[in-house]
């Protein structure tokens, strides 16, 4: 068993009355791809930013590469590659200046930074756009530049917060294939989101934080089984008549959720939850059958949907 | 048109409440700037020349400097609320994007805009003609009165000019270089400090064709050597040939940007 | 040095270099002009009081002797530039990185601490002033202002003066949240500007305003070049330096811990 790259025990952060990090504790394996899911104001940024050694502790332990964070900050940084939740681009400089720039903070050879940077741009598909300012570059092109920039210094922990939030659909694709890349390399990713679909899609095990604290720790598979049903039928009355339909539907499937604009109903089989809904009279507005994802594995341990 | 119309005043609204928070430190900045200035060319630089025997025209160093003092607040305050704020309303922050969803006019925009800027610059123009009576720079109320008048139209033409460009213009490097080779030189060379004649024949055209210089001249014209004051007419002219122009332009440039 | 500033190796990772490579090649890339730009205003100033107000004024007295108009508010001008440069730099562009750009947050996710940071961009700042200043002290030659050979210690004394600035104020700027705020720099430096013995002596005050303008940095610097460019330089003008040498690791010391407090805690 190899020694785990982040090791974190009651680890907490206090901002002045406010704690926002309550006593978690985790571990992340060398080149396993680690997810935080949870809302926003869940702590997963601060817990990013104390991995990434720029924000200390208040309490607990934290080790990073085998180092403590508040002693051997540069030299864990060193090792670190960083995306930030909102691109911080050099707007001053060009594209490919952003890398050069860059990698020079790491004191790194020019020589070598130049020779990385070509492969980065390979990578971000940025090649044509070298020369362009950052203001010309489309959303996804900043992202991509951002992480082909967090890699300039091939770290051997990948810090992702946030990568595909405001990105649309196709830009997303886009950016998970050069992650996923990223995860058959060997790199260690750890990345926090709010999308189950990305945790799904880029995480290998996740933790599942809510107000500071974990709520649930696993696989996506193994979350799902363990927290929610195989399907879940989703049904609409009307934002006035789904309360009291749900009152007719009780007994019908595993478990039911109301909420605000539709009824959730947990089963082993959905369709069967359909024909059973219409076989008690009920005739809902649209209705759907699907699998259960992660957005049920957090609204069943925390009461809430994910994304409000 | 109704020059003061719904959507005009929705903007200055707009415009006054988000200037609401820092009022602490426009009213300080109104009132301190004029007290430093004065006190440090009037009493401090005006003990000099007037112990060199030197008067300009037959007029104290304080009576010469103090309407141009005044006029140029007007000038650089409406700049400064003019450039910046304008490419930035474009650019970064899209306020007027946002504004013309709603039902008001690109025109209604830019007389909004400059004539929140206006006020400000006239309410900087009133205290510091305040504090000059304090110093004792007014030789009689009308004079104050004409320092004021012509203020605003220095504030309303050069405001316009101001909105113009940086309506304009993508970069704001630009206005950098204007702030810095436009407004500068003209605070600087319009016989502000001292007699445009004071200066080589070849630096007095800048004078001439500055509004400042117009607006201050004027006053003097006006309050101390009565056989110039043929220059007032000319000057009130000139000032709202070039508000028309450059108002006209304004309002092409902001519905072309806009609805572009 | 650990010794001054507890936890060095946190702070300083010995790169200010790559910091300073940034700037140039930022300066290089999109504010090529407007740096240009900067060295014309203190000109215009001078051309405008020397030329316009000298002539109302005459002659001025300086440390015993008797000076043209021009060549008495020339090195004020030339101090306040010194001052303006690096206040500007260390203000309105610090605050722009700080808040907007995020240029000093991206530095800091890397081995970069905020010493490099801080030391790095006052660097340029210094690079930028001294560049003014050689500028400047060349129209002032071409104006026959310089008075003494010891006027060319005047480009090292700006250097100096703006040091002290840009270390303090990049620290001030650091609890600035909104653009309003700055404003706030500028009102302490308008009088400062105005009455530290800029425009005419001191001697015009009262004993009791004299010795508050004698506290501010200003006055300092503007005594320091004027005794330089008028050649009435001795040793009774280096506490000047002593001034802005204390000035310079104050500054030093809390602008680097409010970095690493911003960004690091």
């Amino acid at each position: 068993m190899p020694n785990p790259v982040i090791s974190a025990k009651s680890l907490v952060k206090k901002f002045k009355d406010f704690e926002a990090v309550k006593g978690i504790d985790f571990e992340v394996e060398p080149g396993e791809s680690f997810g935080l899911l949870g809302p926003n104001g869940a702590g997963k940024s601060t817990t990013m930013r104390m991995i990434g050694a720029v924000s200390n502790r208040t309490s607990g332990d934290l080790e990073i590469l085998g180092m403590d964070p508040s002693v051997d900050g540069p030299k864990i940084r060193a090792q670190l590659g960083v995306v930030p939740q909102a691109d911080n681009l050099d707007q001053e400089l060009k594209v490919w200046e952003n890398l050069y720039v860059y990698g020079r903070y790491f004191g790194i050879d020019k020589k070598i930074v130049k020779d990385r940077l070509e492969g980065l741009l390979d990578f971000a598909q940025l090649k044509d756009k070298r020369n362009e300012k950052i203001d010309d570059l489309s959303g996804g092109m900043k992202r991509r530049l951002t992480i082909a920039r967090g890699l300039m210094n091939e770290p051997k922990i990948f810090l992702l917060d946030e990568p595909t939030t405001g990105l649309d659909p196709q830009a997303r694709h886009i950016l998970w294939d050069r992650l996923f890349r990223l995860r058959e390399q060997g790199t260690t990713l750890v990345l926090t989101t709010h999308y189950m679909d990305e945790a799904e899609q880029l995480a290998d095990r996740l933790i599942v934080v809510d107000k500071g604290q974990i709520m649930a720790e696993g696989s996506p598979a193994a979350l799902i089984r363990q927290y929610s049903s195989r399907e879940v039928a989703e049904v609409r009355f009307g934002s006035d008549s789904n309360r009291s339909a749900a009152d007719a539907l009780s007994g019908v499937g595993d478990r039911i959720e109301v909420l605000p604009d539709r009824i959730l109903i947990y089963a082993n089989n959905g369709e069967e939850i359909l024909s059973e809904v219409h076989r008690r009279g009920l005739v809902p507005i649209t209705s759907l059958v699907r699998r259960s994802s992660l957005e049920d594995v957090f609204l069943k341990l925390t009461g809430r949907s994910l994304i409000d | 048109m109704n020059i003061l119309s719904f959507g005009t005043r929705a903007v200055i609204a707009h415009k006054l409440r988000a200037s609401k928070d820092y009022l602490g430190t426009v009213f300080a900045e109104t009132f301190l700037s004029p007290v430093a200035y004065l006190f440090a060319l009037g009493v401090g630089l005006g003990s000099l020349i007037d112990a060199n025997g030197q008067t300009i025209n037959g007029i104290g160093y304080l009576q010469f400097v103090a309407p141009a003092l005044v006029c140029s607040t007007a000038m650089l305050t409406v700049a400064g609320e003019l450039m910046w704020p304008i490419l930035g309303g474009f650019r970064w922050n899209k306020i007027f994007e946002a504004m013309f969803a709603t039902p008001i006019s690109p025109a209604e925009i830019v007389r909004g805009t400059l004539f929140f800027a206006s006020i400000r610059g006239m309410a900087a123009t009133v205290v510091y003609t305040v504090v000059v009576w304090a110093f004792g720079g007014w030789v009689s109320f009308e004079s104050a009165l004409w320092c004021i008048f012509f203020s605003l139209l220095l504030a309303l033409s050069f405001g316009i000019c101001c909105l113009c460009l940086s309506a304009k213009v993508e970069q704001d490097s630009i206005l950098t270089l204007f702030y810095r080779f436009i407004v500068m030189p003209l605070f600087l060379f319009s016989g502000t400090f001292f007699s445009l004649d004071t200066l080589p024949i070849y630096l007095q055209p800048i004078g001439w064709l500055s509004p400042l210089w117009h607006a201050t001249q004027s006053t003097r014209a006006l309050s101390y050597w009565p056989e110039q004051a043929w220059l007032a007419p000319i000057s009130i002219i000139y000032l709202l040939l070039i508000f028309t122009v450059f108002y006209l332009a304004s309002v092409r440039i902001f519905t072309r940007r806009l609805t572009k | 040095m650990s010794a001054i500033i507890p936890g060095l190796s946190s702070m300083y990772a010995g790169n200010a270099g790559s910091v300073i490579s940034r700037g140039v090649r930022a300066t290089k890339s999109t504010n090529f002009w407007i740096v240009i730009s900067g060295f014309f205003e203190p000109v215009f100033y001078l051309l405008s009081m020397g030329i316009g107000l000298g002539a109302l004024v005459g002659e001025v007295e300086s440390s015993g002797k008797l000076v043209p108009y021009a060549a008495f508010i020339a090195p004020a001008l030339l101090a306040v530039s010194g001052m303006n440069g690096a206040i500007y730099d260390s203000t309105m562009n610090v605050f722009f990185k700080l808040n907007y750009g995020k240029i000093y947050q991206t530095m800091l996710t890397t081995p970069l601490g905020p010493l490099d940071v801080a030391l790095g961009e006052i660097f340029l700042a210094l690079l930028r002033g001294g560049l003014y200043a050689t500028g400047f002290l060349g129209v002032m030659q071409l104006f026959g202002l310089n008075l003494s050979w010891t006027a060319i210690l005047a480009i090292p004394a700006v250097i100096i003066i703006a040091f002290g600035f840009a270390s303090i104020g990049m620290g001030i700027t650091s609890y600035m949240t909104r653009f309003q705020q700055l404003d706030l720099i500028q009102f302490f430096l308008l009088p400062m500007f105005l009455f530290s013995a800029t425009f005419y002596p001191l001697s015009v005050y009262p004993e009791g305003v004299q010795v508050f303008i004698q506290a501010l940095p200003l006055w300092h610097g503007v005594e320091l070049i004027r005794a330089l460019t008028l050649g009435t330089f001795s040793a009774g003008h280096l506490w000047h330096l002593l001034y802005f040498v204390v000035m310079i690791v104050v500054g030093l010391i809390f602008t680097s811990r409010r970095l690493k407090k911003l960004f690091q805690d």
